[in-house]
């Protein structure tokens, strides 16, 4: 059985050219042009996967995507212009997944959706193998190339942090409340500083990075 | 020229004053004919003065006549009925009288003359100045000091009045001319007023010198009557730049026309002082009290002008701020409205591209080429936007403390595969500290940069960071065509594109950097490398990061 996926767009022409992709894939698309249609869609169906847009006429996606994580861990993937850098930051604060910017390729929209809907599948791995690095989660310990990694502390908490959500935006906020705590969310310096160090001890060439990609503004992800 | 007299405690100027209209023509005798005692009472009101002057004569007639009049009535009373002495009282009623209107010398006048009337007609024997009882003679010496102090208490009564008149009067001029700022919406016609006032009041001139918006002092509205000399005019004159500095009311003896003077007073207006007021008035006119009402006056004015360079300021705003509204209305319409449509047409173009793949169809190249017509719009569209929003200046950096080895990969991760068969070296020091700056905006100039160098045919691209204490330095060079020297003083600006440019693109990029990076408090600059090639140099300010409590310190 397909997946489902939500598609909450306003503009029509938009909403079916995404279900249209979607349904080329094999998945099944189910269009909402409002929030209330959306509620309508969610209330009567259980969806894999949902597609919010930021600019919707009866409300913000990002209330719409706070409201759906008080009871979901559905993978949401957040579509946005250019110039609504604030309102997408704020849509992942608010538990978003990931985000296209549009105009997007339809080859990176169907990426996106593949890894998000894969993502829900894949369970813990006591050992993780990436680029010329293994990380032992159980003994806490990291290789690379056969030889043993020191990370420090925080190091290998970030890095579990964002090996766990491997593929996702991760928002600075996000990274910084899970590894340092709350009374850090407002000083991105830290974590500008350790994930250089990551890149420096995990990555061929820490300025062109593979694992450890920047999501300019908005955070980092990881990519395996 | 005049003399003063402490009077009652007030100050009273006599001055003899010379009309206008005589003054000028020169013509001594109809000059001395018409020069008329003045008594200009601290704000010297003219018309009361004028009146009091012809008044005086009348005095001396009035008081004579009321002198004969009392005799007249002394004589008919029989002196069985009224004693001589008791006739004092009815001549020391006609010198009250007369003090009351005509001042004091009718009414010492009268004092004396009561006393020799008295003499003559009332005390036997009667019709001579013989003196029957010695008595008489203390009467006449009491009748005498009576009739002075009377006439001195008396007549300080009557100016404090003629004072306080004037004062009211003067009062009433300044609130019609409050009343008439009040209502103007226009500099030029509150000169227009001072002037009509200072003419009408002080029979000067008057002008203006009031701080524009650069804060810089100019003439406001200048009239066919300068105060100020011929030759100063046009630029701010020394002495109103000392007097905005200093803001007392100075005196210039030396700058005045014969016969003037001018007199400077600094327009202290509520918020600060914004100016200087230039009065010119015949020199009589220059006593202490007029200065008095010069400075109400200067104060009048100020607030006047004050209030209008506020509303000018609040209309600017509203202004403004209706102009942005629209702006970012038009803006994210358009955007949106351009987005959508392209957005589509990727969608569908990419889905036919993948149709046409499948099918093995030959028209795969085309779907291409439309694609990336369709890509290459809307990177002008977002260029065009750009543009737009960082030259209406109101952009919000989101500045942070940034890694720039991060920016540079995330550049290169943007640019992608249109690296592809370029060779880019990094040269960024990894110890490099984190530098302020707003990561979006900064990764778009070396998007822009990077992106133009291999548009112009470069193969090879460098892109180098060091910092000073501080400045950081970012260097962005290639081997490509170099720049003509006839470009490098205006690549930074809008739609100036280089020779070897392809059709794409509007030039664009470079004005974009520009304009962040200034934003930023850098600037940019572009060379040709000696070896061939571009050079684009950054330099952004920088500060020392904060400390990071690394965990080895905390463990």
């Amino acid at each position: 059985m397909s997946a489902r996926v939500l598609v909450l767009e306003d503009e029509p022409q938009i909403r079916g050219m995404l279900c249209q992709s979607l349904v080329s894939e094999s998945l099944q698309a189910h269009g909402a042009g409002s929030l209330a249609q959306a509620r309508d869609a969610l209330g009567s169906e259980a969806f894999q996967l949902a597609i919010v847009d930021l600019g919707l006429p009866d409300g913000s996606g990002q209330d719409f995507i706070q409201e759906l994580r008080a009871w979901s861990t559905m993978p949401v993937l957040v579509l946005s212009a250019r110039t609504q850098e604030r309102d997408k930051i704020a849509a992942l604060d608010a538990g978003a997944d990931d985000y296209l910017t549009k105009p997007f390729a339809r080859g990176e929209l169907l990426a996106r959706v593949r890894a998000l809907l894969r993502r829900g599948g894949t369970d813990a791995q006591p050992v993780l193998n990436f680029g010329e690095v293994r990380v032992d989660f159980i003994h806490r310990q990291v290789w690379r190339r056969d030889e043993e990694v020191h990370l420090t502390p925080i190091e290998f908490q970030l890095l579990s942090v964002m090996i766990a959500g491997q593929g996702k935006v991760l928002t600075h906020r996000h990274l910084l409340r899970e590894v340092w705590g709350g009374a850090y969310v407002d000083s991105p310096h830290y974590l500008r500083i350790y994930v250089g160090h990551l890149r420096q001890k995990l990555e061929i060439d820490s300025a062109r990075p593979r694992h450890f990609i920047t999501e300019t503004g908005t955070g980092y992800r990881f990519v395996l | 020229m005049g003399e003063t007299v402490d009077w009652m405690g007030g100050r009273v100027f006599f001055s003899p004053f010379l009309h206008p209209a005589s003054y000028a023509s020169g013509h001594e005798a109809i000059a001395l004919m018409n020069a008329r005692f003045l008594m200009i009472l601290g704000f010297g009101g003219m018309d009361s003065s004028t009146k009091r002057t012809g008044s005086k004569l009348l005095g001396y007639v009035v008081a004579t006549l009321s002198v004969a009049v009392v005799t007249v009535v002394a004589r008919s009373l029989p002196s069985s009925v009224v004693e001589p002495a008791n006739l004092v009282m009815l001549y020391l009623l006609a010198v009250v009288g007369v003090a009351l209107r005509h001042g004091r010398g009718p009414a010492v006048f009268c004092a004396l003359l009561g006393v020799l009337a008295f003499d003559f007609f009332c005390v036997p024997p009667h019709l001579s100045f013989a003196v029957s009882d010695v008595q008489y003679l203390f009467t006449f010496a009491v009748m005498l000091l009576v009739g002075m102090l009377l006439t001195h208490l008396t007549a300080g009564v009557r100016h404090q009045a003629d004072l306080t008149s004037l004062r009211e009067q003067a009062a009433r001029r300044l609130y019609v001319l409050a009343q008439e700022l009040a209502g103007c919406a226009d500099p030029a016609k509150v000169c227009h007023l001072l002037m009509d006032f200072v003419t009408k009041d002080f029979g000067g001139y008057t002008e203006i010198w009031w701080e524009d918006s650069t804060h810089a002092l100019g003439l406001l509205a200048p009239s066919d009557t300068p105060v100020l000399m011929a030759d100063e005019r046009g630029h701010v004159p020394l002495f109103v730049a000392s007097v905005m500095e200093s803001g007392q009311i100075s005196e210039y003896e030396d700058l005045a026309r014969d016969g003037f003077r001018l007199l400077l007073c600094p327009l202290d207006a509520p918020m600060r002082r914004r100016g200087v007021l230039a009065v010119t008035m015949p020199q009589d006119h220059l006593e202490p009290l007029v200065a008095q009402q010069l400075a109400s006056v200067a104060l009048l004015a100020a607030t006047t002008l004050e209030r209008l360079h506020y509303v000018d300021v609040a209309q600017g705003a509203m202004l403004d701020m209706e102009r942005e509204r629209l702006r970012s209305t038009i803006l994210s319409a358009l955007s949106h409205d351009l987005r959508t449509p392209l957005t589509v047409m990727v969608g569908r173009i990419d889905a036919l591209c993948d149709e046409v793949r499948a099918t093995g169809g030959r028209s795969l190249e085309l779907a291409q080429a439309i694609r990336s017509q369709v890509v290459g719009v809307s990177e002008l569209t977002d260029n065009l936007l750009d543009l737009a929003r960082l030259q209406s200046g109101k952009v919000r950096l989101r500045q942070e403390w940034q890694s720039v080895e991060e920016i540079v990969g995330a550049a290169l991760a943007h640019l992608g595969e249109r690296l592809d068969g370029h060779v880019v070296e990094v040269d960024v020091p990894c110890d490099l500290p984190l530098v302020e700056f707003d990561a979006v905006l900064m990764e778009r100039v070396l998007c822009n940069l990077i992106d133009n160098a291999v548009r112009y045919g470069a193969k090879w691209v460098r892109v180098v960071a060091r910092v000073t204490d501080s400045r950081l330095g970012l260097t962005v060079e290639d081997d490509g065509p170099g720049l003509p020297a006839e470009l490098l003083g205006q690549i930074f600006e809008p739609f100036v594109r280089g020779p070897a440019a392809k059709p794409d693109g509007l030039g664009l990029g470079l004005s974009i950097c520009r304009l962040i990076v200034e934003a930023h408090g850098g600037q940019v600059q572009a060379q040709s490398r000696s070896e061939g090639g571009a050079r684009f140099t950054l330099e952004l300010p920088r500060r020392n990061p904060p400390l990071v409590e690394l965990e080895e310190s905390l463990a």
